[in-house]
């Protein structure tokens, strides 16, 4: 996921370069740095993959949890907008995202992003993803994050194996799959985020046992949203609880 | 010195351009016009790296099944299967299309679900069903071949990568052209290219009784629309509803071209009917049980012993042979 991180640093020094051009120069203020992180975690307990949790009575494991995050927009208290309007994050155990830019010290009250891909860069109608850089989150990534059957990308992927006969044993393989455009995630966080003068940190909570609340993970063995809409709306609801910002 | 640099400088950038003509593709004035990305205009080397590319075995996970393995150039490059067995026997659930003319197609596939030519080859290659391989591992296994390698270079100028893989496939896909039927000799004023009875036959398909041109209309046979023909009450494939999320389309599939229909039997997405007969006893009936999402084009109708032998004797005339001995 290293170069991912490259690409997505460069975008934020670029996003920042045109910041900081509209700046005045006159005083000094504080400043900032800001890295992305995620945490995905089962009901308090870190995720590891391969390892068995239990979510609503069923034992399960998982060996690929992602999802794009897309449409940033932080605002902080002293009246600033981060965008990050065209700059995808791929939401992963390991990925991290640095920021290698400064912004002013200034807490953020509001944070604005959506889960997935918006419509244009979903329709695959400009560029498509075997037409992108592979160090772009939106190229062709290992677990694969565009569909192929379908257009566009997988906007979240947990896969993983269940439990299906109570044994204990996860046997049985799983896969949760959203996309298409009704399946976007839109956020809008009043948040209460302090930055200090130097290193901060974003991270990006999600908890799987929120995210699939309601669902017997022992019969519901997957959804690639079309074939079994139900569960993917359940899914796309619950995803509005799971993911948090800390 | 400089100046000469700059001369050599700009022959290298134009070399490329110099060496690779534009490949033709011939097709009849009375089709329309072929729409392709400005990103791969076919040249002879994009077409003929894709041509390798679809006869390889390679392309599949244990290598054993290439592109042809379900599109056989002798069938109008399908299978006779209803189903075609991928990698290891596995059994997906669609009957393998006929491949020509899919230049034309804005939406590919049986559900419309891929946009571009470009893009379709990822279906079969990676699907588990199928090829059963990540396009990622694919190039890593494709990119030690020297030959591959320079081909990707003289047809795209760099590397063989996804991006070179799925263009020229879609290139030499796009040269699949069929318009060389006794149909399309009758249609172009050859008044006995079609026999009198496949004549009778075509009037047959263009009436109101039958109504099969308000589906299967226009130069390739087909108006592209996504249609339910009341095969069943209840699909097992959802068809374009696993695209839209939308349950009105249920059931829905592309409305196929009829070309070549002769020689690519089994029929339908599921390859459920064996022959045409079966197809027209189904059509006969179709309107009387009418679906959810049926489509209120269908009409039931009965066909005489005759009219049914006339119908079928046109279907026929939609055969074009140029394929079957060639590749
Ligand atoms: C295991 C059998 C199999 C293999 C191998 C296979 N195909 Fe197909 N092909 C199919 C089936 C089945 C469909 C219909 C898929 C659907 O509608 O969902 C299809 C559809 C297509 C279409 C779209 C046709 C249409 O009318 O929409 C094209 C183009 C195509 N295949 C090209 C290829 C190429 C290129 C390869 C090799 C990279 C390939 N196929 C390998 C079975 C196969
Ligand atoms: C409502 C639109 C509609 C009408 C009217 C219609 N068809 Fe079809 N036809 C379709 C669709 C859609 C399919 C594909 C269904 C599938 O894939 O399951 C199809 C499939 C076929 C096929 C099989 C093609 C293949 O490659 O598997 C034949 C043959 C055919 N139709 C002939 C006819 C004839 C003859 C008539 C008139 C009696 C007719 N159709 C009327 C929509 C229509």
């Amino acid at each position: 996921m290293k170069p991912a991180i490259k690409y997505f640093s460069l975008a934020i020094i670029l996003a920042l370069f045109g910041l900081a051009c509209s700046k005045d120069n006159d005083s000094e203020p504080d400043m900032a740095t800001l890295a992305f992180a995620f945490d995905f975690h089962v009901d308090g307990e870190s995720l590891e993959l391969g390892k068995d949790y239990t979510i609503n009575g069923t034992t399960v494991s998982f060996d690929v949890a992602n999802f794009y995050i897309g449409g940033i927009e932080l605002e902080q208290a002293n009246g600033t907008t981060i965008g990050l309007q065209n700059q995808y994050l791929l939401a992963g155990l390991d990925n991290t995202a640095t920021l290698n830019g400064e912004i002013e010290v200034s807490d953020i009250s509001k944070a604005r992003f959506f889960v997935g891909v918006d419509p244009t860069t979903n329709s695959q109608s400009e560029t498509d993803f075997t037409s992108r850089p592979s160090n772009d989150p939106l190229g062709i990534q290992d677990p694969a994050m565009h569909w192929n059957w379908n257009t566009g990308y997988k906007f979240l992927r947990m896969d993983g194996n269940t439990d299906t006969d109570g044994d204990g044993v996860t046997e049985t393989g799983v896969a949760y799959h959203l996309g298409s455009d009704p399946m976007l995630k839109n956020f809008d966080l009043t948040t209460q985020i302090d930055l200090e003068g130097g290193e901060n940190t974003l991270t990006f909570s999600f908890d799987l046992a929120t995210f699939f609340t309601g669902v017997d993970l022992s019969t519901e063995l997957d959804t690639h949203t079309g074939n079994n809409l139900p569960l993917a709306e359940l899914l796309h609801e619950n995803l509005g609880n799971a993911l948090t910002l800390e | 010195m400089h100046s000469w640099l700059t001369i050599f400088g700009i022959i290298l950038i134009i070399w490329p351009g110099c060496q690779e003509p534009s490949f033709e593709i011939k097709v009849p004035d009375y089709f329309p016009e072929m729409k392709i990305p400005e990103d791969n205009v076919p040249t002879t080397a994009r077409v003929e790296l894709g041509q390798r590319l679809f006869f390889d075995k390679s392309l599949s996970l244990d290598s054993s099944i290439s592109c042809r393995s379900c599109h056989l150039p002798e069938l109008a490059f399908t299978d006779g299967k209803a189903i075609s067995p991928g990698i290891h026997g596995r059994m997906g659930n669609r009957n393998s299309p006929s491949i020509l003319n899919a230049a034309y197609l804005d939406l590919i596939n049986k559900d419309g679900g891929v946009r571009s030519l470009e893009l379709q080859p990822l279906v079969p290659i990676e699907d588990e069903n199928e090829m059963g391989i990540p396009i990622q591992k694919l190039v890593k296994r494709l990119e030690k071949d020297r030959h591959y390698q320079k081909m990707a270079m003289t047809a795209y100028g760099r590397n063989l990568d996804a991006y070179v893989i799925t263009r020229s496939l879609a290139s030499f896909v796009r040269t699949l052209i069929s318009s060389d039927s006794p149909y399309d000799h009758f249609m172009q004023g050859d008044s006995t290219a079609l026999s009198p009875g496949a004549q009778k036959g075509l009037e047959l398909f263009r009436s109101e009784r039958l109504n099969c041109t308000s589906c299967h209309s226009g130069f390739n046979l087909t108006n592209n629309q996504f249609e339910n023909n009341g095969l069943y009450q209840v699909y097992e494939d959802p068809g374009r509803s696993l695209i839209t999320l939308d349950s009105v389309d249920l059931g829905k599939f592309r409305v196929p071209s009829l070309r070549n229909i002769a020689i690519t039997a089994p029929y339908m997405h599921d390859g459920s009917l064996q022959t045409l007969e079966e197809v027209l006893t189904h059509y006969q009936k179709a309107g009387q049980d009418p679906t959810t999402t049926q489509s209120d084009k269908l009409k039931s109708f009965i066909l005489s012993e005759e009219e049914e032998k006339q119908l079928i004797s046109f279907l026929q005339g939609l055969t074009d042979s140029i394929y079957l001995a060639e590749l």
